[in-house]
């Protein structure tokens, strides 16, 4: 623990006085209800930046588990009566075994081949909550799922209970990386050969990472049923998992920090358009699409790590180049001080 | 060395164009239809949710467009009680997400008295859990029987119901003597939706359903489905689903020389359909609103003043026919209106005003009451068939 306040105390600050800051700073429901609805997509991108920055896979299939946690919570609650916190531990385990599961048939795959698997999953998910109309309420989808009340139901209680569970997962994440776990993580980021070598069972570690990652988009979806109200199979695509796998390459694949501030910025984005479609009217509609494709093509172009692990560097180079500075400037004096003396 | 300088730009640009884009936005003022005439009091602030792009955007925007033309209307009349009505337009992108959002922001940023959409069932399902919460009404443009089924306080809906549409075609086929029917719906909410209830009043009109297919709204070709059908005895197909697919299925029963009738739901009911079937779609029968022929409604049915008075406002102002979606926006703001002129200046009593609410639309003859919020029974329908090209009224 004393590590992780070392090493991220100061990002760390910054972050929770923002987050607790936020809600006040913008006192109406909407921007609220703008925030909740970030926080919940974070919790999954972080998930992916597992998955994708540190054991180097690529999964197009995230919204899948997302959904896959929605339904278990909504059914659970609505069909069953039971309370919402059962549920949402549920849609956590639930989407857990079946990345498991999936994670144990396709862990021979690398790249493309399964990039395409997780693709074909999101697709078969969708289509098995559309068609298993008994229990998930089928295209019609479900109504009336419980609300999650957490100090009151209130949008800003939801705030803060969403956010609290994006920061519980940071946490989580942060201080595997910097564990022994983490660091074979990377290993197998740099070379799957090369960790192999050093001892590292690769296929364990990207299981690992998967399951976790499917948990977290599972309690995401658990949280977003209970905060919707309503499910249907529509927001569970192909889509939904493009703009998760946006956000984690915007922000920087290899940085959990980066999942966190690319979706943040994704969702300031959107909002800027849509403020910005009430002055411009031909701005309206799909026109976020579009810019959000524009800025993966120019990140992948001109910064592939991402904006958090290029800021950093940036500062970095800034400090370093500072220290040089004043090293130059203490040798310059000690010259002249000997020129001096001489 | 120039490749460099220009990544060293790069960000900057990017994050100054960032601040530009957020700045120009944080000082807009909140786009509003608002009314020219009586504007000396306070106007009444009205919410409108509608898909105005993604997949639903063919039914949001002629609703839209039957909103503006009837707001410049109440306006230039002198608004409601001498206080003109100000509408908020919120796209919702057909995403249910985005619906929530929007009527999140039409209550607490813009303390609107109700609010009317959406176009998809899904995004008003979501927005009638937010809005039967906080005690806002809501008149939905959504085919769900879900969204007043069971009733809630203060949600509503204008358009026709599967119920309707199926007791319609039922009634029908009971007067030609046609009892053996096969099905084949489209799997997405709106077919499946017509799927039950087509299951559940067959009994009630001594109907068999001898198939029942379905088919996806992507599929090129749905003629497996249709050669089953023609190895039944089913005396006649009913097709449920939104264009292009009933239109591919007329064209493909003929090219298999399927020759019992089909009947195609309001779904499909539009000009877009007449021009997909080509000439391959004669002797086609529909289920559909009056606003589908307007110049055939006869001159005694209590709607046609109406309705007249809403094609030819709409023809001048846009240069096209209004469709049946057109109607559904038409009738939700004159419902609100109405509603309002009961409720006179206490808008916190329009949720429950509404409910005794009676009212001749272009849709039909609204009648709501505490046990029905959608006011509108089957003999509002009517059956067309497909002759020459152009669709003709049964009688």
């Amino acid at each position: 623990m004393k590590q992780i306040i070392d090493k991220w105390g100061k990002s760390m600050g910054i972050y929770l006085f923002l987050m607790i800051l936020f809600p006040f700073v913008m006192p109406d429901e909407y921007y609220r209800s703008v925030g909740i609805i970030i926080g919940l997509q974070a919790i999954v991108t972080i998930g992916l930046c597992l998955v994708m920055g540190l054991a180097g896979q690529i999964s197009l299939g995230q919204a899948a588990f997302w959904g896959i946690g929605a339904y278990t919570s909504a059914v659970l609650t609505t069909k069953y009566g039971l309370p919402p916190f059962i549920g949402l531990i549920a849609a956590a385990i639930v989407p857990g075994l079946f990345a498991f599961i999936l994670g144990r048939a396709i862990a021979g795959l690398q790249g493309y081949y399964l990039a395409m698997a997780t693709l074909a999953f999101g697709y078969i998910v969708q289509i098995g909550i559309t068609e298993w109309e008994p229990v998930t309420g089928g295209a019609n989808g479900m109504i009336s799922i419980p609300q999650m009340t957490f100090f009151g139901d209130s949008e800003l209680s939801m705030y803060f209970l969403i956010w609290g569970v994006v920061t519980c997962v940071l946490l989580f994440s942060l201080n595997l990386l910097n564990s022994r776990v983490g660091r074979a993580f990377r290993a197998i980021h740099k070379s799957e050969i090369a960790a192999t070598s050093m001892g590292i069972d690769v296929r364990k570690f990207k299981l690992n990472a998967f399951v976790v990652s499917g948990m977290f988009a599972g309690i995401s979806g658990g949280l977003y049923a209970h905060y919707m109200g309503i499910l249907d199979p529509q927001p569970f695509g192909l889509h939904e998992s493009i703009k998760f796998l946006t956000m984690v390459v915007i922000g920087g694949m290899t940085s959990i920090w980066g999942a966190l501030i690319g979706t943040i910025l994704i969702g300031f984005i959107s909002e800027g358009l849509i403020l910005l479609s009430e002055v411009v009217p031909g701005l309206q509609g799909d026109v976020d699409t579009i810019v959000f494709g524009a800025i993966l093509v120019l990140i992948i172009m001109f910064m592939p790590e991402g904006l958090v692990p290029r800021i950093r560097a940036a500062i970095e180079k800034g400090q370093a180049k500072k220290a040089k500075a004043m090293a130059d400037e203490a040798q310059r004096k000690q010259q002249v001080e000997r020129k001096a003396a001489t | 060395m120039k490749k460099r300088t220009f990544k060293k730009w790069l960000f900057p640009a990017a994050v100054a164009s960032l601040v530009f884009l957020s700045a120009c936005g944080g000082g807009a003022t909140p786009a509003a239809e608002s009314g020219t005439g009586g504007a000396s009091k306070e106007p009444i602030k009205v919410g409108a949710i509608f898909s105005l792009t993604g997949p639903n955007s063919p039914l949001g925007v002629p609703e839209k467009q039957a909103v503006e033309l009837l707001v410049k209307e109440i306006n230039g009349a002198g608004g409601v009680d001498g206080r003109p009505v100000e509408v908020i337009f919120e796209d919702d992108k057909s995403d249910n997400t985005e619906a929530v959002k929007a009527i999140k922001k039409l209550a607490s940023k813009e303390k609107v008295v109700a609010v009317l959409g959406s176009s998809g069932s899904g995004p008003s399902l979501g927005m009638a859990e937010y809005a039967a919460a906080e005690k806002l009404p809501l008149i939905s443009m959504a085919a769900a029987d879900q969204i007043t089924n069971p009733v809630r306080a203060g949600i509503y809906k204008t358009p026709h119901t599967d119920v309707h549409g199926t007791k319609r075609i039922f009634k029908y086929l009971k007067e030609k003597g046609i009892t053996k029917i096969a099905t084949l719906n489209d799997s997405n909410p709106y077919g499946s939706g017509w799927t039950t209830q087509l299951q559940k009043y067959a009994p009630e009109y001594g109907i068999t359903i001898v198939a029942e297919e379905k088919y996806g709204t992507k599929d090129p070709s749905m003629s497996s489905q249709l050669t089953k059908v023609k190895g039944t005895d089913a005396q006649a197909l009913i097709v449920a689903g939104t264009n292009p697919g009933p239109a591919t299925i007329v064209k493909e029963a003929k090219q298999l020389n399927l020759t019992i009738p089909i009947i195609s739901s309001h779904g499909s009911a539009n000009s877009k359909f007449l021009e997909l079937i080509g000439n391959s779609g004669e002797g086609v029968l529909m289920v559909a609103g009056k606003l589908l022929i307007p110049e055939q409604v006869a001159a005694d049915d209590p709607q046609s003043a109406i309705i007249k008075k809403f094609v030819e406002g709409y023809q001048a102002a846009y240069n096209t026919q209004p469709d049946g979606f057109a109607g559904y926006g038409y009738d939700g703001l004159n419902l609100l209106v109405e509603g309002l002129k009961q409720a006179g200046s206490d808008a916190s009593k329009l949720g429950e005003v509404l409910e005794k609410v009676k009212y001749v639309g272009v849709t039909g003859e609204f009648k709501f009451t505490t046990d029905d919020h959608n006011g509108l029974t089957e003999d509002s329908m009517i059956m067309v068939e497909v002759k020459d090209g152009k669709f003709q009224l049964v009688q």
